[in-house]
């Protein structure tokens, strides 16, 4: 698994819209709530929309997200 | 144990949207409707119980359990609706209701309700559903919107798979329900329970099992079902879980533990993997062959969250909202009722037939039951609050207000709560005593607290809604936006001091965002209807004994004596005339009837422009009606409530005073 040494993992922040990416590991408490919606290490996402607020869709699903929790989920461009 | 027993209240609570047959337990069992939200888990239930329940495209609509029947072949079976959950790790207290079912109800049948485009998230959730070891069965909703979207999911495959029935819905138009309602008898154990992957699980028990063996018998046969809820939060949330909700603190420092001595995290990720790379084989066709129509609904669900072309939607909203309620409502509607029914017609009648005397003036004199208080009721805050109605479920079915939550969530996080706080503040505009215990959905005990104190404060309820537009329409637009600049400012103002003085944290601002939907007219009129019929339950008798009361207090010559004792605050600080004084005294029986008497002297020329925008800051900002009150003790407890309202009411006569004073050293002229 990437860990923060490896440069291509980042914060979801840094993401542009449009861009696609997969979801390496979230920390802080928010995982499990996140997980819930189908947010996990190893599913893929697209982030839509970084403001007002962060817009993230996976599956079906589109989820908005308050930039501290984006912070917190780390992916791998794809 | 706090948070114990007031989830247990929460199922207690009798439920005050709608009215509940008697949740006596009927002999053929109990079925229970699971998932996550906005999945459409209150639709299949109305379907197959024929009883109403509020249905809207805004997760977390509902917040109660709620029962109902059906009918198989002559037998009954109990069908209970539950509040939405994302995993049976609860982190609301209305999740917490709905695992709660599952514990203590003991229900024959796990249904879980799904929404069919979202695979991978309802299949981990029926992974952690299975684990209970009851029954189960699955549905997968909103087969419409998953064919458009070019999604195929084969029912027959995954059922074998997981070993218990799966049955395909669009419960909206009611297709497949009779399926479901075959296979309710069904008694199957999903195959997932005690799979492969969850060795992990007993492992962890049987250590515990060593180390706290008193505390673990406590859990007996519901162990697996603990440990799992704990295993699928985090082990941040172990001594919460354990020690907090189920008081067995030792229990958690033993899975703490046990924990420590493993690498937990990716234990979980890769017991989660294992069951998603079984399942999804049968799914792959559906995850990827995906493909999308770009059709206007979508294209406007993106603009209504973006800053530039949302803030504009706003606007149109808005307006189209203030002609349907300001000027349909408020001004025709009530001009028919009003002038042309009640006063045209009914008052007259009645007067003529009533002897004069005693029981003319309590029917139909100055404080009469019916000329004040039923004509009040039914002639302007009716139309008022049912063309309201009829635009809040428009807009909630269409999936336009989560949107509303991705734009106004700065906002709000400056006032301690976040998007998903903005259910409540619109549905307050309904009724501020509904949306007081929509505040359930949020997280924090500070948010809860927040949302319900700024409810009480300034968010006006449709009635008083209706009345602020409808008279100060007949003044200008810059009297409307004196009164919504102040009460905005002071709910912002109040907010924000609000968060910075209350302990505590907000909770991270994580909303699903659900596709916008043509509003299916039907539903939209029958929930018009069961909120207008709620609201008559609720208001009639209030208006009614609040003129009776006016009427007891006149005759009594006491009602000369509050208002010349009141009069240094009414037309001393607030410039109001006297006669204001029985506008505020029923305020506290229902801030709509204060802004109907508001909204009658001004009819009958008794204001100025100043006195009128006055007026309506200071109703608006005024106590919380009792039926509010009453429930803000309920969830907040009587020490806090108490203290709300003895705040609320002196700030609004603070506010209003200050404005007065502001108006006219202005001289502003509106």
């Amino acid at each position: 698994m990437e860990r923060d040494s490896s440069t291509d993992v980042d914060p979801l922040t840094k993401l542009n819209p449009r861009e696609r990416a997969r979801i390496v590991r979230i920390e802080g408490h928010e995982a499990t709530e996140l997980a819930g919606y189908g947010l996990y290490a190893g599913i893929e996402i697209q982030v839509k929309q970084r403001f007002p607020s962060y817009i993230v869709q996976t599956d079906e699903a589109e989820l908005a997200l308050e930039p501290a929790v984006a912070r917190k989920i780390f992916v791998l461009r794809l | 144990m706090g948070s114990r027993s007031k989830a247990t209240v929460l199922l207690e609570d009798p439920s005050e949207l709608v009215v509940l047959d008697n949740p006596a337990l009927p002999d053929t069992g109990r079925v229970v409707l699971i998932g996550q939200a906005n999945v459409g888990k209150s639709v299949v239930f109305s379907r197959l119980t024929s009883r109403y329940v509020t249905i809207s495209n805004f997760p977390g609509t509902t917040v109660e359990i709620f029962h109902g029947r059906v009918n198989l072949d002559g037998e009954t079976v109990e069908i209970i609706d539950t509040p939405g959950i994302n995993s049976t790790y609860a982190s609301t207290e209305d999740e917490r209701a709905a695992l709660r079912v599952l514990q203590e109800d003991s229900p024959e049948l796990i249904v879980q309700v799904a929404d069919a485009k979202n695979m991978r998230r309802t299949l981990r959730l029926t992974a952690q559903l299975a684990q209970f070891g009851i029954p189960m069965v699955l549905t997968l909703n909103m087969m419409d919107e998953c064919e458009r979207k070019g999604i195929y999911v084969d029912a027959d495959i995954l059922s074998k798979k997981l070993g218990i029935p799966v049955v395909q819905t669009v419960a909206t138009t009611g297709a497949g329900l009779d399926g479901l309602k075959k296979v309710l008898r069904s008694r199957q154990r999903c195959s997932l329970n005690g799979h492969e992957p969850f060795q992990w699980v007993e492992d962890a028990l049987a250590s515990a099992q060593r180390s706290t063996p008193g505390e673990t018998q406590k859990l007996e046969t519901r162990t697996k079902w603990f440990t799992f809820l704990a295993l699928f939060g985090s082990l941040l949330h172990l001594e919460n879980y354990f020690g907090a909700w189920l008081g067995l603190p030792t229990l958690a420092t033993s899975f703490q533990t046990f924990f420590e001595t493993q690498d937990f995290p990716e234990i979980l990720t890769e017991s989660l993997t294992v069951i998603l790379a079984y399942l999804l084989p049968v799914l792959v066709p559906v995850l990827w062959a995906v493909g999308k129509d770009h059709g206007f609904n979508e294209r406007f669900g993106v603009w209504a969250r973006q800053v530039l072309p949302g803030t504009l939607i706003l606007v149109v909203t808005m307006s189209l909202v203030f002609q349907l309620v300001g000027v349909l409502g408020a001004q025709t509607l009530v001009g028919i009722l009003e002038e042309g029914i009640f006063s045209g017609y009914v008052t007259p009648f009645l007067q003529d037939i009533l002897p004069s005397g005693f029981l003319n003036d309590l029917v139909v004199g100055q404080y009469g039951v019916v000329s004040m208080g039923i004509a009040y009721a039914v002639a302007i805050v009716l139309p008022v609050v049912s063309t309201f109605f009829i635009a809040f479920s428009f807009l909630e079915d269409s999936g336009y207000l989560p949107r509303l939550s991705i734009l106004s969530d700065r906002l709000l996080r400056a006032m301690g709560l976040h998007g998903k706080a903005l259910l409540p503040m619109v549905l307050g505009l309904g009724c501020v005593t509904m949306a007081t215990m929509t505040t359930r959905i949020l997280r924090s005990k500070k948010e809860r607290f927040v949302a319900t104190f700024l409810l009480a404060l300034g968010v006006p309820c449709s009635a008083q809604l209706g009345v602020i537009l409808g008279i100060t329409s007949g003044i200008s637009l810059k009297a409307l936006l004196i009164v919504f600049g102040t009460v905005a400012s002071q709910l912002v103002f109040v907010g924000f001091v609000l968060s910075k003085l209350y302990p505590g944290q907000r909770s991270s601002f994580v909303l699903e965002v659900p596709p916008i939907r043509y509003p299916d007219w039907k539903n939209i009129f029958r929930k018009t209807y069961w909120r207008v019929v709620w609201f008559l339950k609720e208001a009639l008798p209030l208006f009614a004994i609040g003129a009776l009361a006016l009427f007891v207090l006149d005759k009594l010559q006491l009602l000369g004596k509050i208002t010349s004792a009141s009069e240094p605050v009414i037309t001393g600080l607030l410039g109001l005339p006297k006669e204001a004084a029985a506008v505020f005294l029923v305020g506290f029986l229902r801030r709509d009837y204060g802004a109907a008497g508001l909204f009658d002297l001004s009819r009958q020329g008794q204001l100025d422009s100043i006195q009128i925008v006055v007026g309506l800051v200071v109703l608006t900002l005024f106590v919380p009606c009792i039926a509010n009150s009453l429930v803000i003790v309920k969830e907040q407890g009587l020490w806090k409530a108490l203290g709300m309202i003895a705040f609320v009411f002196v700030y609004a006569v603070c506010v209003g005073g200050v404005l007065n004073w502001l108006l006219h050293t202005f001289g502003i002229v509106l």
